[in-house]
């Protein structure tokens, strides 16, 4: 064949378009499966996804931002992009909610409780929840109406992915009838619940206000109070382990009781944010070596409240999200560690009356859920 | 003295071409000064192509950047003298680039960044296979910031685009799906296309 009959594919050697492929984003390389078998075959294979999510994962061009709209439909917004205006096109999508395969019972909308490599964890209060990637569209239903809860308690939500087994689990919290702390987990990869009431620490009285934990290097963290309220901390849970562990605020928020605080994950590290009335500031704590408390420090202080950090840019710049009350209109704004205002989004952006319990940060990734795989080559060979 | 050392004493010297001679300062080839003051050359080495050219670059500028040829350096499997480094994949035309790329980015190091993206920006304005050819001998040589480069020129190439035009861009004619495949992926997905 003559060379300039010659196409990529016939040029370059499967390592090197595998290396190019790489380095494509996710977004991109879902639909990059039906440009040719080779590509479907490279991008399909086991270990892609995984590969792809190691070299990627650490960048912000994955990240993407969730917010729902209501029960039917949400947003996806590319935070890298995002102040870019030629881009603008391209950054927002909105997607459909995987289709309900099981009548609700339940009133309420659905809220967000967090994600993990690309799973984003959506629940209906007390009926089911839902495990779906928004780029590959695959979903799981699973329904917990059978957890009964006091009238006036409420669950706690963990999602994270246990490396050792790869398996997902989804770990629940609560106080049942006879006020005894439960705590249950579901696999994904065997489909199964499973009670962990055992590994509950003895030192763990009631859990902090919020709902969902944040996973981070293999374990689910929450805030959480002590026995006799002294000292506030960070709960972990390691997934592998199944043991609970605790690692302290920083000395200075202690105390501070008036003081919401809530946790977050920012630039890969745990983060506390909270809204100082008086100063009229938000101040971001960041943990900056994992489970090493004197490694907090406050690394910033944003003029006003009402902002939501929400990832991290530049390796210092922080995105947040910041909404107008009352009328609840959100848009973005990107502050440097100075504190001063680089960038903003028009306001408002979206509108949305119950976004506290409706957004999350994403990375976008090809991953499977997990024993997947096979289903996943029979489709290949009937030709999708 | 270390190699490196040598490399800024060259770059100091280049920019000023002096030498004081008999009290007064006489223009000088750099080389020379060099020569004058460590007492050996600045050493070059020589690149074969596959069409039997011979390319003759400075050593410190492949060492610098390709990792293969700073391991046959470095492990004494090169001869200055008498040998030269046969590079059978890499054509004339590709080699003569890529010694254009690690020269002007080992002269130019200090510059500012915006002016190395451009600079890089109408190195990479080839065609594709032009473009592929680079990738090869890149990947060949181990050359890490111009692997970096092109990974980035292509990724930005694919990135937004549907596939029809993907299929355009990097001549993909065979794309190995049957016509009922094909069909069907068009029919499922046709936003994609």
């Amino acid at each position: 064949m003559e060379r300039k009959h010659m196409g990529m594919n016939d040029i370059l050697p499967l390592e090197l378009i595998h290396r190019i492929l790489l380095r494509v984003p996710a977004g991109d390389l879902f639909r990059l499966r039906f440009i040719s078998k080779l590509w479907h075959s490279l991008i399909s294979h086991p270990d892609f996804a995984e590969s792809h999510y190691d070299l990627n994962s650490a960048t912000s061009s994955h990240s993407h931002f969730f917010l729902l709209k209501d029960d039917t439909n949400a947003w996806c917004v590319q935070l890298d992009t995002l102040f870019d205006v030629a881009a603008a096109p391209t950054t927002h999508k909105e997607v459909s909610l995987p289709s309900r395969e099981m009548p609700s019972f339940s009133c309420s909308l659905f809220r967000t409780m967090g994600s993990c490599r690309g799973f984003v964890l959506l629940d209906k209060k007390l009926d089911f929840l839902v495990i779906w990637n928004p780029l590959t569209g695959s979903s799981k239903t699973i329904s917990y109406s059978h957890i009964k809860v006091p009238r006036y308690d409420l669950i706690r939500y963990g999602f994270g992915f246990d490396a050792s087994r790869d398996d997902y689990l989804i770990v629940l919290s609560w106080h049942d009838d006879y006020n005894q702390h439960r705590l249950v987990c579901f696999s994904l990869r065997t489909n199964s619940w499973i009670n962990l009431d055992a590994s509950l620490p003895k030192y763990m009285s009631r859990w902090k206000y919020q709902l969902f934990g944040w996973f981070l290097h293999g374990a689910i963290h929450w805030l959480c109070y002590s026995r006799d309220y002294i000292d506030d901390g960070i709960l972990i849970f390691d997934l592998k382990e199944r043991s609970f562990s605790k690692i302290s605020m920083p000395q200075q928020l202690v105390g501070d009781y008036p003081i919401t605080f809530t946790l977050t994950i920012l630039g890969g590290c745990l983060a506390l944010y909270l809204y100082d009335h008086d100063n009229h500031k938000t101040e971001i704590w960041v943990m900056k070596e994992y489970k090493v408390p004197s490694s907090w420090i406050l690394m910033y202080e944003i003029p006003y409240g009402n902002n939501v950090p929400i990832c991290m840019s530049n390796g210092s710049d922080i995105i947040a999200l910041n909404y107008t009350p009352r009328y609840y209109w959100l848009r973005f704004v990107k502050y440097n560690v100075s504190g001063e205002l680089l960038n903003y989004s028009p306001r408002p952006l979206f509108e949305s009356d119950y976004f506290y319990r409706s957004f999350c940060v994403y990375t976008e990734s090809l991953f499977p859920f997990p024993g997947d795989n096979k289903d996943r080559d029979k489709k290949n060979k009937t030709g999708m | 003295m270390t190699q490196l050392d040598r490399l800024s004493v060259y770059h100091w010297l280049n920019a000023w071409c002096i030498k004081p001679v008999g009290g007064a300062l006489v223009r000088q080839e750099p080389e020379y000064i060099l020569l004058a003051l460590m007492g050996s050359p600045l050493k070059k080495i020589m690149l074969c192509s596959s069409e039997k050219e011979i390319f003759s670059v400075e050593e410190q500028v492949m060492v610098q950047h390709s990792v293969i040829i700073n391991n046959m350096i470095e492990d004494g499997s090169y001869n200055h003298e008498e040998s030269k480094i046969p590079l059978d994949c890499v054509d004339s035309k590709t080699l003569k680039k890529v010694i254009d790329y690690c020269t002007h980015h080992t002269h130019h190091h200090n510059d500012n960044q915006e002016d190395l993206e451009a600079w890089d920006a109408q190195f990479l304005n080839v065609d594709s296979n032009g473009l592929y050819d680079l990738l090869m001998a890149a990947n060949y040589l181990e050359i890490r910031n111009l692997l970096d480069l092109i990974y980035g020129t292509i990724k930005n190439m694919i990135k937004g685009k549907k596939i029809d035009e993907i299929r355009r861009i990097f001549n993909i004619k065979d794309h190995g799906f049957t016509p009922e495949e094909e069909e069907q992926n068009r029919k499922e997905y046709p936003h994609f296309y």
